[in-house]
């Protein structure tokens, strides 16, 4: 996924996100192939979602469906494209038990760089599988211990809860989300997964995928001279190893800590937020916080 | 609320004994921690009712575990520190599933954490393309069976799959018999295997 080596890493850390993310659309060859730009070979279409043939498949007739509007990851999407997307793959999986006698289907998703994510553009594979095809999409089978699934089990149920309730209008993020982190702090302090590197997966976002130097772009910074916005910084702000939303203390919006433009933020510019409130008073919602 | 639960399925009756603490619960889906994780934090989450592979689950319910496996993703994010996940469905021996209830994986990822989903992509011919686009377009225009029906009468499948067939026959010239059969033996094939899992 390269892009014109005329753009430097200089011009895109300039960019307002809005800019950026629509650079990536404009270099982003599902979104040509979408539009009929690039050719491809399409097997279904509707208004939501489209799928085409991978021409270099895992096997033949491998299938990659993607939403139609640019979305990164699973978790920007829309909750009714997600649903949507689903439902059509399990129409592709068998049209493939039909139509090519496969004996088996895989679903597959690789949501960021560490998981397998090549694209910049979301998608959803479906793959027809027969005996002895080589693939192998088994998984191993390791153990737990009873401490680690307690910890996990706590510390994702919480989590979980306080993202079902963001959805909805009266919120219930006020007591859960509170625990949440200093659940999280627990987990921490125990010696539990150290903070996530989001650098790492920042990675395949950045500027590195216009240009083919991906080494330099790892721990690249904001740029400080580059956003308009004065912020106000004998503002009270939380600050924690593992807060909900983060933001750039010099930039306009706030973001999930998964989200691609959260990764950029250097560390000297993040700040975090436990509840949406908060951040809203000195930030912007980024689309990937509405989902 | 439990519909249909299958009697030799060992998660329906771990589910029906409540034998083992959930993440999530709804009326169509549960979530919880796998055993056997395949890395820290691997999660399952599977319909209610029971089901053995992905053409037999309704499609509201496909949404809803796509759904809840997206959010499970985020939280997998977020409270474990993870740096990404794969969200994976095996549906069939062929595609290594290896428990008779249909389930979705979703794996919490790390740089080097010892896992590979990657394959070697492969070489193919324009021409094989063209044939395998044709193919699979005609069946995904094929008139598709309302999903109650498959639900309400999960036992008359082979009925089901009888109107898919005709529809098939009207638009091509082919056999009617030898589709419905193979249609019917396509789908046996995988609930074959899968009655061999103990």
């Amino acid at each position: 996924m390269t892009g014109p080596r005329n753009i430097t890493e200089e011009t895109l850390r300039k960019m307002s996100p809005e800019e950026l993310r629509e650079f990536q659309r404009s270099q982003c060859i599902f979104c040509h192939i979408k539009t009929g730009k690039i050719p491809s070979k399409k097997v279904y279409e509707d208004d939501h979602v489209f799928a085409i043939l991978d021409i270099n498949p895992a096997a033949p007739g491998h299938v990659l469906l993607m939403p139609k509007d640019h979305y990164m990851i699973l978790p920007q999407i829309p909750e009714e494209v997600v649903k949507h997307l689903f439902t059509t793959a399990k129409k592709i999986s068998h049209a493939l038990l039909r139509g090519l006698t496969a004996q088996g289907t895989n679903v597959f998703v690789a949501n960021g760089y560490a998981a397998g994510q090549k694209a910049q553009h979301f998608i959803l594979h479906v793959i027809p599988r027969k005996e002895n095809d080589g693939l192998s999409f088994a998984l191993r089978e390791g153990s737990l211990n009873s401490d680690d699934e307690e910890r996990f089990r706590l510390a994702l149920s919480k989590r979980l809860s306080a993202i079902l309730a963001e959805g909805k209008p009266e919120s219930l993020i006020a007591g859960e989300s509170e625990e949440v982190s200093l659940e999280n702090q627990e987990e921490s302090e125990a010696g539990m997964d150290q903070k996530p590197d989001l650098d790492k997966i920042g990675a395949l976002f950045s500027a590195s995928n216009f240009s083919q130097d991906s080494e330099e772009s790892e721990g690249e910074d904001y740029d400080e001279e580059e956003s308009s916005e004065v912020v106000d910084e004998s503002q009270p702000v939380v600050s924690s190893a593992e807060g909900v939303f983060v933001a750039s203390k010099k930039a306009e919006k706030y973001h999930r800590l998964n989200c691609p433009f959260a990764v950029r933020i250097s560390d000297s510019n993040r700040v975090y937020f436990k509840f949406k409130e908060e951040a809203e008073k000195l930030h912007e919602r980024c689309d990937c916080v509405g989902v | 609320m439990r519909g249909v639960i299958a009697l030799a399925c060992r998660l329906c009756k771990a589910i029906e004994d409540k034998a083992f603490p959930l993440l999530y619960e709804d009326d169509e889906v549960i979530v919880f921690l796998s055993q056997k994780p395949a890395s820290p934090g691997h999660v399952i989450a599977v319909p209610k009712e029971h089901y053995t592979i992905l053409e037999q689950v309704p499609n509201n319910i496909m949404g809803k575990l796509g759904w809840i496996a997206n959010k499970v993703s985020v939280a997998v994010f977020e409270a474990l520190g993870m740096q990404g996940t794969n969200i994976i469905v095996n549906n069939g021996v062929a595609a290594g599933q290896n428990n008779a209830h249909f389930m979705f994986n979703i794996i919490p990822r790390k740089e080097n954490d010892g896992l590979n989903f990657m394959w070697e992509p492969k070489k193919i011919e324009e021409s094989e393309l063209n044939e395998l686009q044709s193919k699979i377009e005609q069946n995904l225009k094929e008139p598709v069976v309302e999903e109650n029906e498959v639900k309400e009468e999960a036992k008359e499948e082979p009925k089901a799959k009888a109107t898919i067939a005709d529809g098939l026959s009207e638009e091509s010239s082919g056999d009617d018999d030898s589709t419905e059969e193979e249609d019917e033996e396509e789908e046996n094939y995988l609930i074959r295997q899968l009655r061999r899992i103990p």
